[in-house]
């Protein structure tokens, strides 16, 4: 059974720990100590929408998302590279779906970096689409009704595996 | 059919010049993650209706063609 509660205080070390060890260049780490302060402050005010997917015995990640014109904007999206394939998937699922009945838009948007490519192949192959583009960054869409269409059959697939 | 394997493993990366041989081992393929692998289970299951597991993809074309028709 896999939960969301908001990010608190003694997550912040291992978001850092996890930034720092993944092997995805495009998440920047930044300096630990602003970062923490960054994080404890917004935290202490109620300011982040910044969640943490877990079970009773393992972290599996976390996302955030910010309200932009109303619009929820996601990213920051990082994962325990000791979680399987299978719950990363079925974290970034369930948080598109948090985000959608959480907010009530029938929309989300988020960005890739273009050389993040399994990232960006993930989100296509799950509906989003392709908005805009520049040098190094993809822009995305993904529309409501579109998410939901897939949303329920991944899920069974997901958990017809032993996760 | 090895054709369309082979075509449905390549969309799931991003260099277009890439050839897939018939001995390559799909998980050592540059640029191969885990997001990569649920994609490619992921389009086998929609394409042959055949569920294999993230270790099948340690085979090489041949082996999980011969996996699939199992």
């Amino acid at each position: 059974m896999y939960t969301f509660r908001r990010v608190q205080i003694k997550d912040i070390e291992f978001i850092y720990y996890l930034r720092s060890i993944t092997s995805d260049n495009f998440l920047k780490k930044g300096d630990r100590s602003l970062n923490f302060s960054f994080l404890s402050n917004r935290i202490k005010n109620n300011e982040l929408n910044y969640f943490c997917f877990e079970s009773k015995t393992e972290i599996i990640g976390y996302y955030r998302f910010y309200l932009v014109n109303n619009i929820p904007e996601i990213g920051s999206w990082i994962t325990n590279p000791q979680s399987n394939l299978f719950k990363k998937v079925l974290f970034d699922l369930e948080f598109k779906k948090k985000v959608f009945d959480d907010t009530n838009s029938d929309k989300i948007i988020f960005d890739v970096k273009i050389k993040n490519t399994s990232v960006w192949k993930h989100h296509e192959n799950f509906g989003a689409s392709r908005i805009n583009e520049n040098n190094n960054t993809y822009y995305y869409e993904l529309n409501k009704n579109k998410f939901i269409e897939n949303y329920e059959r991944k899920i069974k697939r997901i958990n017809s595996r032993s996760i | 059919m090895k054709e369309k394997l082979k075509e449905l493993i390549l969309d799931q990366f991003e260099e277009s010049d890439l050839k897939l041989t018939d001995e390559i081992t799909i998980s050592s393929i540059g640029g191969f993650d885990s997001l990569t692998a649920f994609c490619i289970l992921d389009a086998i299951e929609d394409n042959y209706g055949i569920k294999i597991e993230s270790e099948d993809l340690n085979l090489n074309i041949n082996q999980l063609l011969e996996k699939i028709n199992e």
